[in-house]
C-alpha cells in the first residue's frame, strides 16, 4: 500500500514539471521548505530539543552558497555543501554551551542566537550586502546554468528527496531511536545507556546540517536574498508547519509542509488573515491535535 | 558629563517600563512556568483598544485607558481559561509547558493580526502623553513631564502590585499559587481560577505599561517586540526574582542608551540578545540572585 | 572474595537532611538481595546513587571492583548495571518492542545513521529477535507493537523489566516492582524473577515495600531506616526483629509473629 502512495508521489512530483513556470516556483518553494522543516524537527519533534536557532544556520546556507556559488562562480553542489557544512559546525559550536540550559532557557538563548544572527546579516555589508540585499546570479552546474524555475526543480527535486531519504534512515536507526528515547525520558535514555548530551549536540549539528543544505537550495530559484528572510516570522512559519503536519514524524512535517506552505497561494487576496490563521492554527493545533495531523491519521508508532 | 546624565534619565525611564512588562512576565513564570511570548503583543493589542475608543469613538482618556487595562486583563485571562487549560489538561508534564509556549507564540500572531485588520495599522499612530507640558530641567537634563509620570506609574503599579499580594487574601492565595500550585491544591485554593487572574492581572500590566510608553514611541502592530527587551531585563533578574527583575528592567534601560552613546545606534538593536546570550550561558541564576541552585536529573 | 557490589560508608545530604547516614551494603554475586524499610528510610536514594543519578557527598560504591562514582549516568548500564523505575520511565509514545531496543542500546553498534547498510540491517534484524525473546520471557510478545503507554500498568512494569533485561547486566537494580501489582500479578512476578537469577545468572537488588515478594524471594535482606542499617539477614531472622517491625509499625507493646 505504502509503495503505490510513493510511486504516486513520485509521478505527481514529475508531472509538476510541464506545468506553468510560477507552479513550479511554488514548487521549488515547497521542496526548500520541506528540507528547512524535516531539520527544525529532528532537533525538536525527534530529540525534543525546544531550539530556535534555526534561522541563523539556513541564513548561513544561503549567504555560503550565494557568495561561493553565484558571486565566484563555483559550480553546485560544492557551495551547497560547504554551506551545510559550515552551518552545521556553527550549530555544534553554540549546542554545546545552549545545552546546559534547561527547556524554555534553552530557547530563549537559541532565539537571541538567531535575531543576533540576523543582526549580522543585517549588518555586515561587505559580506552581505546587508540591507540592500544581496544579488544572485545564476547557479552553475559545471558546464550549464540554471536561468529559471524549470532548470532549478529537478536538482531541487533530488536535494529535497536525498534529505528525506536520510531523514527516514535516521528515524529507523539506533540514533534516531535514542533521540525518541530522550525526548520521551531523559533518565530512561541515561539509565539505558545514552549518552544524552552527546545525543543532543549531534541533532543540534545534523538539524543545522539540514538547515544549510535548504540555504543551498534558495540561491537556485532566487536571484536576490534580503535578510529580513532569516527572522521571526520565518521561524514561525517552519514551527507552524511541523506543530500541524506532527511533531517527530516525516511524513507528519512534509503533510505539514504542503498544508501551510500553499497557505498564502491559496489566501493570496486575504493576506491581511495570514496572521491571524497562523497564530490560530499553532493555537488550535495545540489544543485540539498534539501529535498533529500526523497524529490524527496514523496515531501508533513503532 | 551631561549627555551621560541625559542617557542615564531616558535610561531609568524605558528600565521603568521594561521592568513592569518583566514583571508581567515573571508572574506569570512563578506560577506556571510558562514564559509568555505574547506579553508584548497583549500590551499592542491593549494600546490599540485605547486608540480605537480614542479616535474612533471620542472616549475622554480615562475612560479609554480603562477599557484598554480591562482588555488586557480579558485577553490574557480568557487565553489562559479558554486555551492553556485545555492544554494542561491533555498533555503531561514537559510538553505542557512545550505546548503553552507554542500556544503563546500563537497568540502573539493572532493578536497581531486581528490588529491589522482593524484598520487603524495602516498608518504610524501614537497614544496622547498622559503627563504633557513643558519639560523640567535637572542641571543641563532634559526631563520630560511624561518621563516623571512613568516612573511614577510604574513605582505606583509595583508598590500597588506588593501590597496586594501581600496583605489582601485574594493576593495570598495568588502568591500560593504561584508560588506551590500543588500544596495550594492541596488547601483548597481553586488553583485554575487562581492561574486565570494571575494571567489577567500580569496582561493588565501589560496593558499599563503600553499606555505609560507608546506616547514616546511609535505605535505599529509590530511594537509587541519590545518583549525581547522585557525578556531581557527578567534574564537580567534571574526570572524568579522579583526586585531582581526590576532592577535588570532599569540597568538594562539605561544599558542601552549608554550603547547608544558610546557604541553606535545600530548596536542597540542586537543589545539586548547578547545580553540574554551572556547571562545564560555565563551565569544563568541572574546577576541578583544568590548562588545557582542547580536541579539534578 | 569481594561482593559483586560494595557499598561503604555512603552519605547523602539534601540540605540540611541526611538522607542517608553512613551505609554500608554488599550484594553477592548470584543473590536476590533486598533493601527495605518504611517510606523515607533512603532505599530510593541508594539505588540512584547507584545508577549515578545522585552524587553521594561521601562514600564508596564498587562494582565487579571498580569505583562507580566518577562514571556518568549513562555510563552504568554499559558496565553491566541494568534498573527499573518506580514511577515507569518508559516511552509512552515507542512501541513495546521499541523501549526493549532502546534497552539495548549499550550492546548495539548502530552503524551508520544516514544509510542502512547492509551490516545495520543485519544487526537490526537481530536485535529485533532478541528484543521479542524478551518480551516473550516476559509475557509480552502480542504487545510488542502496541504503545508502551497504552499497556495496562501491570504489563507496563513488566515491559520496564524487559527493557532493564535488553543490556543483559549483571546486576538488576528494581525500584518497587511489585508496586501497583494485584496479588496474582505479584506471584507472576516472583516466579520471574526466580527464573532470571537461576538461569542468567544475575544478581538482583531489589527495594520493595511488598512483604510477600521480600519473604518469597530475597535471600538476603537489608532493613534501612532514617539513611542507616539497622538490621540485615535472612528474611526469616529479619522477620523477628523487633527493631525492624518497630520501624515500620512505631513502638509496639505485643511481639508480632
Amino acid at each position: 500500500m505504502r509503495a503505490v502512495w510513493i510511486a504516486l508521489a513520485l509521478a505527481a512530483a514529475g508531472l509538476v514539471f510541464w506545468m506553468p513556470l510560477y507552479v513550479l516556483y511554488v514548487a521549488n518553494l515547497l521542496l526548500m521548505y520541506a528540507v528547512l522543516a524535516l531539520g527544525l524537527d529532528i532537533l525538536v519533534g525527534l530529540a525534543g530539543q525546544f531550539a530556535f536557532a534555526h534561522m541563523a544556520f539556513f541564513g548561513i546556507g544561503v549567504y555560503t552558497t550565494g557568495l561561493l556559488g553565484n558571486r565566484l562562480g563555483v559550480s553546485f553542489p560544492l557551495p551547497m555543501l560547504a554551506g551545510a557544512a559550515l552551518a552545521a559546525i556553527v550549530a555544534l559550536l553554540i549546542a554545546i554551551p545552549a545545552l546546559r540550559l534547561r527547556q524554555v532557557y534553552l530557547a530563549l538563548t537559541t532565539f537571541a542566537f538567531a535575531a543576533a544572527a540576523q543582526w549580522v546579516f543585517h549588518s555586515w555589508d561587505a559580506v552581505t550586502e546587508g540591507s540592500n540585499g544581496l544579488r544572485l546570479a545564476a547557479t552553475r552546474v559545471l558546464a550549464w546554468r540554471i536561468v529559471d524555475d524549470r532548470d532549478a526543480y529537478p536538482l531541487l527535486l533530488v536535494v529535497a528527496l536525498a534529505m528525506v531519504l536520510l531523514r527516514l534512515s535516521l528515524q529507523s536507526s539506533k540514533l534516531g531511536r535514542s533521540m525518541r528515547a530522550l525526548h520521551q525520558s531523559e533518565p530512561l535514555a541515561l539509565a539505558s545507556g545514552i549518552d544524552a548530551r552527546r545525543v543532543k549536540i549531534v541533532a543540534f549539528g545534523i538539524s543545522g546540517l539540514f538547515a544549510g543544505i535548504a540555504g543551498g537550495m534558495l540561491p537556485l530559484f532566487n536571484s536576490y536574498v534580503h535578510p529580513d528572510t532569516f527572522g521571526l516570522e520565518g521561524l514561525v512559519a517552519i514551527l507552524t508547519m511541523i506543530v500541524v503536519g506532527g511533531l517527530g514524524s516525516t511524513f507528519g512535517v512534509l503533510i505539514g509542509v504542503a498544508l501551510i506552505g500553499l497557505l498564502p497561494e491559496v489566501m493570496r487576496d486575504l493576506q491581511v488573515l495570514r496572521e491571524v490563521v497562523y497564530g490560530g492554527l499553532l493555537i488550535l493545533t495545540v489544543m485540539f491535535l498534539p501529535q498533529g495531523v500526523a497524529g490524527a491519521w496514523r496515531p501508533a508508532r513503532a | 558629563m551631561d549627555t551621560l546624565l541625559q542617557a542615564f534619565e531616558g535610561g531609568v525611564v524605558t528600565g521603568s517600563v521594561y521592568a513592569l512588562i518583566a514583571l508581567s512576565l515573571v508572574i506569570v513564570y512563578k506560577s506556571t512556568d510558562v514564559i509568555n511570548f505574547a506579553g508584548g503583543d497583549i500590551l499592542m493589542a491593549s494600546c490599540y483598544i485605547a486608540l480605537v475608543l480614542l479616535v474612533g469613538w471620542g472616549a475622554p482618556y480615562w475612560l479609554a485607558a480603562l477599557v484598554a487595562i480591562l482588555g488586557g486583563f480579558v485577553i490574557g485571562a480568557g487565553f489562559d481559561r479558554l486555551v492553556l487549560e485545555r492544554i494542561a489538561r491533555r498533555a503531561r508534564g514537559q510538553d505542557i509547558m512545550i505546548a503553552a509556549v507554542i500556544a503563546t507564540i500563537g497568540l502573539s500572531y493572532v493578536l497581531k493580526g486581528l490588529v491589522r485588520m482593524l484598520g487603524y495599522a495602516d498608518e504610524v499612530r501614537s497614544l496622547p502623553a498622559q503627563f504633557p507640558g513643558r519639560p523640567l530641567f535637572l542641571g543641563n537634563v532634559i526631563v520630560l513631564r511624561q518621563d516623571i509620570g512613568i516612573v511614577l506609574a510604574a513605582s505606583l503599579a509595583v508598590a500597588a502590585l506588593y501590597l496586594f499580594f501581600r496583605f489582601t487574601k485574594l493576593g495570598r492565595g495568588l502568591r500560593a499559587t504561584a508560588e506551590d500550585p500543588r500544596a495550594a491544591a492541596l488547601i483548597g485554593i481553586p488553583v485554575a481560577r487562581m492561574r486565570m487572574v494571575i494571567w489577567g492581572i500580569a496582561s493588565a500590566l501589560a496593558a499599563i505599561a503600553g499606555l505609560l510608553v507608546a506616547p514616546k514611541i511609535l505605535m505599529t502592530p509590530d511594537m509587541g517586540i519590545i518583549v525581547i527587551l522585557a525578556l531581557a531585563a527578567s534574564v537580567l533578574g534571574g526570572f524568579t526574582n522579583i526586585p531582581g527583575v526590576i532592577a535588570g528592567g532599569l540597568l538594562l534601560g539605561i544599558l542601552e542608551n549608554l550603547i547608544g552613546l558610546f557604541v553606535s545606534t545600530q548596536a542597540i538593536a542586537v543589545a539586548p540578545f547578547l545580553v540574554i546570550m551572556a547571562v545564560l550561558v555565563l551565569r544563568p541564576q541572574g546577576l541578583f540572585a544568590g548562588a545557582a541552585r542547580m536541579k539534578k536529573v | 572474595m569481594t561482593a559483586l557490589l560494595e557499598i561503604t560508608g555512603l552519605e547523602v545530604r539534601f540540605g540540611g537532611v541526611r538522607a542517608i547516614a553512613g551505609l554500608d551494603l554488599a550484594v553477592e554475586a548470584g543473590t536476590i538481595h533486598a533493601l527495605i524499610g518504611p517510606n523515607g528510610a533512603g532505599k530510593s536514594t541508594a539505588l540512584n546513587c547507584i545508577s549515578r543519578f545522585y552524587d553521594p557527598d561521601g562514600g564508596e560504591i564498587r562494582f565487579e571492583g571498580q569505583s562507580l562514582l566518577r562514571r556518568p549516568p549513562h555510563a552504568v548500564a554499559g558496565l553491566g548495571i541494568g534498573r527499573t523505575f518506580q514511577n515507569l520511565e518508559l516511552c509512552a509514545q515507542s512501541s513495546a518492542l521499541e523501549n526493549v531496543l532502546i534497552g539495548m542500546s549499550p550492546k548495539l553498534d548502530g552503524g551508520n545513521p544516514f544509510w542502512p547498510g547492509r551490516r545495520r540491517r543485519a544487526e537490526d534484524r537481530r536485535a529485533r529477535e532478541t528484543g521479542m525473546a524478551l518480551l516473550e520471557r516476559v509475557g509480552l510478545a502480542g504487545k510488542a507493537d502496541t504503545p508502551a503507554g497504552q499497556l495496562a500498568f501491570g504489563q507496563q512494569k513488566l515491559l520496564d523489566l524487559a527493557r532493564a533485561l535488553a543490556c543483559e547486566p549483571r546486576l538488576l537494580l528494581l525500584d518497587e516492582p511489585a508496586a501497583g501489582l494485584r496479588l496474582r500479578e505479584v506471584r507472576a512476578l516472583d516466579d520471574l524473577l526466580v527464573q532470571l537469577a537461576a538461569s542468567s545468572a544475575v544478581t538482583i537488588l531489589l527495594v520493595e515495600h511488598v512483604m510477600a515478594l521480600v519473604m518469597s524471594v530475597a535471600q538476603r535482606v537489608t532493613v534501612l531506616n532514617f539513611g542507616q542499617k539497622i538490621a540485615e539477614g535472612t528474611p526469616e531472622e529479619i522477620r523477628r526483629q523487633a527493631c525492624v517491625v518497630e520501624a515500620y509499625l512505631g513502638r509496639v507493646t505485643d511481639a508480632v509473629g
